[in-house]
């Protein structure tokens, strides 16, 4: 027999298709819905941390309390239809006998009656009890403190938690201090007047609510709890940037005043190594003492890579380094540094070049590193240069213009610096954000591997050798060569 | 019991058997390796209707970091739009061909270009150009430079260009150059001013 395929047969089989793809969908989205939208507890232990689902009986939150206690230690039982009954074998190896009955609200440890004031669940042989026992619960199988924030659904078992402190510091810039008594890694977004860290992974605990800073810049800090994480936000009147140091233990929140960009800088060097609106007191020598602030940029961090070298060397990671080497070698020629980020967090070149308008920077550097060519490569903004002097607030797209020439000119000397330690170096213009945006003598520095070799971007001498360079010519602005 | 010659000829054919199994599965490598040996990532180009001309090229070189001028001769369309597309598919195929001084990603392409009247030729790439494009300053600075040096120099009245991804805005081609400003194709100081080298 000939079989022949009809077009109703084919019609037919697109239409099974199409609705088995749009069961798969639609299962799929729900999945992903039901996941955002799961409660949890996040349990804080000395040793490690995790979190146990919630789940709803009747109306009410339950977790799974075989998941929970095996996170603390053991469970050696059985679970019945009506009851569970084992043994909770702690880390010394304690065998504490624990009873639990399917719809009764009370339990029993070591023989001892306990009330928990909702009834424990036996659902698909799993054990389910309200998360409200734990901390009754766990203090008397592991005899040490707890302590549970219902509100935020998280549970510190023995001296976990990380406290933190706040200091405001007015001097420079504003700018608040959060001093943690252990390292944090928070997750990090800032949008304009806030910045917001959160602590999922970490026992971080504060006092719940709104505290006024005191400052019109730096308002107010705001500590919540919910689902299992803590939040710290930090609220402002304008743009603030934050940076963590002190290897995790310290977070600083700089606010960026938001007149950053309005002085009108007609491109002199004189005017751009002083602070332009600050006029210096009379006892100030003209240019030995005058005020002399690098803005060093470690390019990218957190989300933003930057170039992947190999398995465990990221662009990222080294710009950061070669950014300390650059900050020590302007130590030693006596001239202030300030870095724009400490650790692996994310920032947009709108607020680097905000951060570093705001600090009123003498000379912007960002650093990046390379690993075609070799050789040292110097770049500023490939806007043109302004012509005459600029009145008024300057465009944000091209604010770089009015310093331009000074770019050039940083770009030649420390081209002419490197030379000079035999290091291969060129010089021309890119388009790369945020060199656009600075208001300052801008450029930026793209290391090469030196002859070739991936490693020697790793290696301390290189990055000793190419940064003394850098900082030599940068040094240089505050002579009084350097003023035309 | 089996007869010895029974078992004899057994043993001979499960030998067969696993022989030619293993002569199998070399030969499957063999025509898989094959088949991957001959897949070219350059986009197909379809055969472009006009009369050959002369055409500039200037192709980037990473050891240098600079852009070397090459003329080649090739069938061009008259009309500035596609012109414009086929003059950057030849550029685009030199940086597909094995042992390219300045490499980019496997199946980059342009999808479009378009001509506006102030001077601006809006390019528009694929995912391959950008998503497989390498991570520094100068690598992307080099394609950018290369891309809207040529076009300028082949159609005349380009003096700046704009590139999307996949018809898109997008912030950098690979991490660092800045995707959402226009490009001037003849800035006050060009990829590299100074190279005492």
């Amino acid at each position: 027999m000939r079989w022949t395929r009809t077009s109703a047969d084919s019609r037919a089989g697109a239409f099974a298709a199409a609705a088995v793809g749009f069961c798969a969908g639609a299962l799929i989205v729900c999945a992903l819905l039901l996941q955002a939208q799961e409660k949890r507890v996040a349990v804080f232990t000395p040793q490690k941390y995790y979190s146990v689902n919630l789940i709803e009986i009747e109306g009410q939150d339950y977790l799974d309390l075989a998941n929970y206690l095996e996170g603390l230690g053991r469970v050696d039982g059985k679970l019945d239809a009506k009851q569970w009954k084992f043994h909770f074998i702690t880390a010394t190896g304690e065998r504490i006998e624990v009873q639990f009955e399917n719809n009764k609200s009370k339990f029993k440890i070591r023989g001892k009656t306990f009330e928990m004031g909702q009834a424990f669940r036996i659902r698909e042989e799993r054990p389910y009890a309200p998360p409200h026992v734990l901390p009754e619960l766990t203090t008397q199988l592991l005899r040490t403190q707890v302590e549970y924030h219902p509100a935020g659904r998280r549970l510190f078992v023995g001296a976990t938690e990380i406290t933190y402190t706040t200091e405001l510091q007015r001097q420079p810039t504003p700018r608040l201090v959060v001093h943690f008594s252990a390292p944090v890694n928070p997750t990090i977004s800032s949008e304009y007047g806030r910045v917001r860290m959160q602590f999922a992974r970490e026992p971080v605990t504060g006092e719940p609510g709104t505290q006024s800073l005191g400052d019109p810049s730096l308002t107010a800090s705001t500590f919540s709890e919910s689902n299992g994480t803590a939040e710290l936000t930090i609220a402002g009147a304008g743009p603030l940037v934050a940076n963590v140091s002190d290897g995790g233990k310290t977070l600083t929140i700089t606010a960026v005043p938001t007149q950053a960009a309005a002085p009108p800088a007609a491109a002199p060097p004189a005017s751009i190594v002083t602070a332009p609106s600050t006029p210096a007191p009379a006892t100030t020598p003209p240019t030995a003492l005058r005020r002399l602030v690098v803005v060093i940029d470690p390019a990218h961090g957190g989300e933003e890579t930057g170039a992947v070298f190999t398995d465990k060397l990221v662009e990222k990671d080294l710009t950061l380094v070669w950014a300390r080497q650059l900050r020590a070698a302007l130590d030693k020629q006596g001239v202030s540094s300030v870095m724009l980020r400490e650790g692996d967090v994310t920032l947009s070149a709108d607020q680097r070049a905000g951060a570093a308008n705001g600090l009123r920077a003498a000379a912007f550097v960002t650093l990046h590193l390379g690993n075609s060519g070799d050789g040292v490569r110097l770049y500023t903004s490939r806007l043109p240069a302004a012509q005459g002097h600029t009145n008024g607030l300057i465009p944000w797209n091209t604010a770089q213009s009015g310093s331009l020439t000074a770019s050039r000119s940083l770009a030649d000397a420390i081209v002419q610096a490197l030379l000079k330690r035999d290091i291969p170096a060129a010089s021309g213009s890119a388009m790369l954000r945020p060199l656009n945006n600075v208001v300052a003598p801008a450029v930026a520095v793209e290391v090469m591997p030196a002859d070739g070799d991936l490693a020697s971007l790793s290696r301390t001498l290189y990055q000793q050798s190419v940064c003394s360079a850098l900082a030599e010519a940068l040094a240089a602005l505050r002579k009084p060569e350097a003023t035309p | 019991m089996i007869p010895r010659n029974v078992q004899i000829a057994l043993m001979v054919l499960l030998t067969a058997i696993f022989g030619m199994l293993l002569y199998g599965l070399h030969l499957k490598t063999q025509a898989e390796q094959a088949r991957v040996a001959h897949i070219d990532a350059r986009p197909i180009v379809p055969p472009v209707a006009g009369s050959a001309a002369q055409t500039v090229l200037f192709v980037a070189d990473d050891a240098t970091g600079q852009l070397e001028r090459r003329e080649i001769s090739t069938a061009l369309p008259a009309e500035p739009s596609l012109r414009a597309r086929e003059v950057l598919r030849a550029l685009i195929a030199t940086y597909l061909e094995k042992g390219s001084a300045h490499p980019l990603g496997p199946g980059s392409d342009v999808n479009d270009v378009f001509i506006v009247g102030d001077g601006t030729a809006v390019i528009d790439v694929n995912s391959a150009f950008a998503d497989g494009h390498r991570s520094g300053i100068l690598a992307e600075e080099l394609t950018m430079a290369s891309v809207a040096q040529t076009l300028a120099a082949n159609l005349r009245s380009v003096t700046r260009v704009k590139f999307l991804v996949d018809g898109k805005e997008r912030e950098t081609l690979a991490g660092h150059a800045d995707l959402v400003d226009f490009y001037e194709v003849n800035p006050e100081r060009g990829l590299v001013a100074s190279n005492p080298r």
